[in-house]
């Protein structure tokens, strides 16, 4: 098994998905060198890599962040979102600037609306374990296990715990397991009567209730192979 | 006088040393965060106060817990609240823990500096992120999550612990303060440390100290409305165009640059007189023995059948203050509420902002590259300190 070369770029989030990944470091190194601003001695820099894990939104009203964020897909193989704000913007779509000493920046957006992404793992953050799953199924080449990733990393709107509420619980398709309310990292989600109900001023829109839903995942993995089969 | 730029690295966040020296000291040092500013208190306006203690959480991933504590105190104070004891215990739990495992965090990253022997530096990686792990358990158990406890919430804590729990943490506990004994003592013996560490404890640097409490947090041991914050410019009129660069800003306490942290903690509560450079790190362990013997205190005193949250939550109009200690300090959370108990204003302070000057100041002190290690010994927080709304 050929030792992977990976690294953590950080275009300026809240540094929990950071840590995630320092906190998954014993269980990494077993799969390959892993490189980040937490582990260099002075400079970081971006080298060619097989993967590399995107964590922070990007804010669109920062030439650098763009420029990282670019230069990150040019040296990766490879190309990871990770964390709810890399996915799908989390906290920080909420986010309208004006705010000194930069009050342009004003809107954070998922990186797949600037570069294309191979696969995405939301979560806020996404726990160490989902971390070495992810890489164990890529390196062992376990495409099955890799549909859902690859299925959130082509979506083109984001998603929340309202999107669970109407593709799932409304159109009468949950059954009731509580995997939603297990995962929500703000606990906005309750089961009443074995039916979620979303507390709506909790919710960060992370979407990770989504991608955790056993029936929810399985619309998105179906959707994304329809997609493939129409284009092909 | 050369000019050296230094892409600081092993800290929490994104930031340049702008370094000026003659090769031998450093004359003048600008400490420049690089994040972008994410903008929390604009996002907060108009919020449900639920939402803002989650997006206070989401100011920063390591210290977390101690947003969410600042935000609950000052939403407390602005509606009349207050936790009933238990619940108050509870969540200086869950702060303590929060406190542990950024100082552990903050350990493991300076090791590459503090020893000499890489295998030394490999064997105390391994032992605290190890302990670390066993730290998030508890604070799973105890707080909801790792990161971003949501059990924290308005008046207490949203859940009790079983009794099961409590045993679960407190058996962790002294498993990680009994390991943690033989890496404090590591760190006490002067003989292992590198050179570049014996050089930093040749320097010494007393700035005026500022702490609310040696555990939680008291707004009636400091004066909020003492607290003053300018942008990088205003502060460095002698930098302006590198200060344009910062989207972080500075605050002073009154009129003074003040040092907030663990060391200031210690001094403040406890007998320590470290002053060298040094000294910042070592507070730093000893703190973490100090929180590992508050939290099973707590574990043995909680009464979990006692309630834990304000029976009555009536969101109205009113103005609050949070003081909290977070790892790196006293954090200030200032809310405004309307009528309809909507979030009308929302600042937040942080330590690292607090500290950057005393970080420039203590570079000045150092030859050229020495000055990115003190930085670090300092351990500012990036996410946190990208903010700013004139208090």
């Amino acid at each position: 098994m050929k030792r992977m070369k990976i690294i953590n770029v950080d275009l300026g989030g809240c540094e929990g998905c950071c840590v995630s990944l320092f906190r998954a470091l014993p269980q990494i190194s077993q799969f390959g060198d892993f490189i980040s601003r937490y582990t260099v001695e002075e400079n970081f820099e971006i080298s060619d890599a097989d993967v590399i894990f995107v964590t922070g939104s990007v804010c669109m009203n920062d030439p650098h962040a763009i420029e990282l964020l670019k230069e990150a897909r040019n040296k990766a193989k490879i190309l990871v979102a990770l964390g709810s704000c890399a996915v799908f913007g989390g906290i920080t779509r909420f986010s309208r600037g004006g705010q000194m000493p930069k009050p342009e920046h004003r809107i954070f957006s998922p990186i797949s609306r600037v570069v294309t992404i191979e696969y995405a793992i939301p979560g806020c953050p996404p726990p160490p374990v989902t971390i070495v799953s992810f890489l164990r199924f890529l390196i062992t080449g376990r495409e099955q296990q890799l549909l859902l990733f690859k299925a959130v990393a082509s979506l083109e709107k984001p998603l929340s715990g309202f999107d669970l509420l109407d593709d799932v619980v409304f159109s009468g398709l949950c059954i009731g397991c509580g995997a939603c309310t297990l995962s929500c990292p703000t606990q906005a989600l309750i089961l009443i009567e074995r039916r979620p109900e979303l507390i709506v001023e909790k919710c960060i829109r992370c979407g990770t209730c989504y991608v955790r839903c056993p029936r929810a995942s399985q619309l998105l993995v179906r959707r994304y192979l329809e997609k493939i089969k129409s284009k092909s | 006088m050369s000019q050296k730029i230094v892409e600081l690295t092993r800290i929490a966040g994104d930031a340049k040393f702008y370094i000026f020296h003659d090769g031998k000291r450093v004359l003048r040092a600008h400490f420049i965060a690089t994040a972008p500013v994410r903008g929390f208190e604009k996002l907060a306006i108009g919020k449900h106060p639920l939402l803002l203690i989650e997006a206070a959480m989401r100011v920063c991933g390591i210290c977390h817990a101690a947003h969410g504590i600042a935000c609950s105190e000052a939403l407390e104070h602005a509606l009349g609240l207050a936790p009933p004891f238990a619940g108050r215990l509870l969540r200086e739990a869950i702060g303590l823990l929060n406190r542990i495992q950024s100082h552990l965090f903050v350990i493991a990253l300076v090791l590459g500096d503090m020893f000499k022997k890489k295998e030394l530096q490999r064997e105390l990686l391994l032992k605290i992120v190890q302990n670390l792990e066993k730290i998030n358990r508890i604070l799973t158990r105890l707080g909801g999550a790792p990161t971003h406890p949501p059990y924290l919430t308005i008046g207490g804590v949203l859940r009790p612990p079983t009794p099961q729990v409590i045993k679960f943490a407190k058996d962790n506990l002294a498993t990680v303060l009994n390991d943690f004994q033989k890496i404090k003592d590591l760190h006490f013996d002067e003989d292992k440390w590198s050179e570049r560490i014996e050089k930093l404890a040749e320097v010494k640097l007393s700035p005026k100290f500022l702490a609310s409490h040696p555990f939680y947090g008291d707004r009636y041991n400091v004066n909020p409305t003492q607290v003053k914050v300018f942008t990088y410019d205003e502060y460095r009129p002698d930098a302006k165009e590198i200060g344009k660069e910062s989207s972080a800003c500075i605050a002073k306490y009154g009129n003074n640059f003040i040092e907030v942290g663990p060391r200031a903690r210690l001094v403040v509560y406890r007998d320590f007189n470290d002053y060298r450079l040094i000294g910042v790190h070592l507070a730093r362990i000893l703190e973490v023995e100090l929180c590992l013997e508050r939290t099973l205190e707590i574990l043995d005193i909680i009464d979990i059948h006692e309630s834990i949250r304000a029976p009555e939550l009536t969101l109205h109009e009113g103005k609050g203050v949070g003081v909290y200690e977070a790892p790196r300090g006293t954090l200030f959370h200032f809310v405004e509420l309307d009528s309809m108990g909507r979030v009308k204003n929302f600042k937040v302070v942080v330590p690292t902002m607090f500290n950057i000057p005393i970080i420039e100041k203590a570079a000045e002190k150092l030859p050229p590259d020495l000055a990115p290690l003190v930085a670090r010994i300092y351990d500012p927080c990036i996410p946190c300190a990208t903010h700013f709304i004139k208090v």
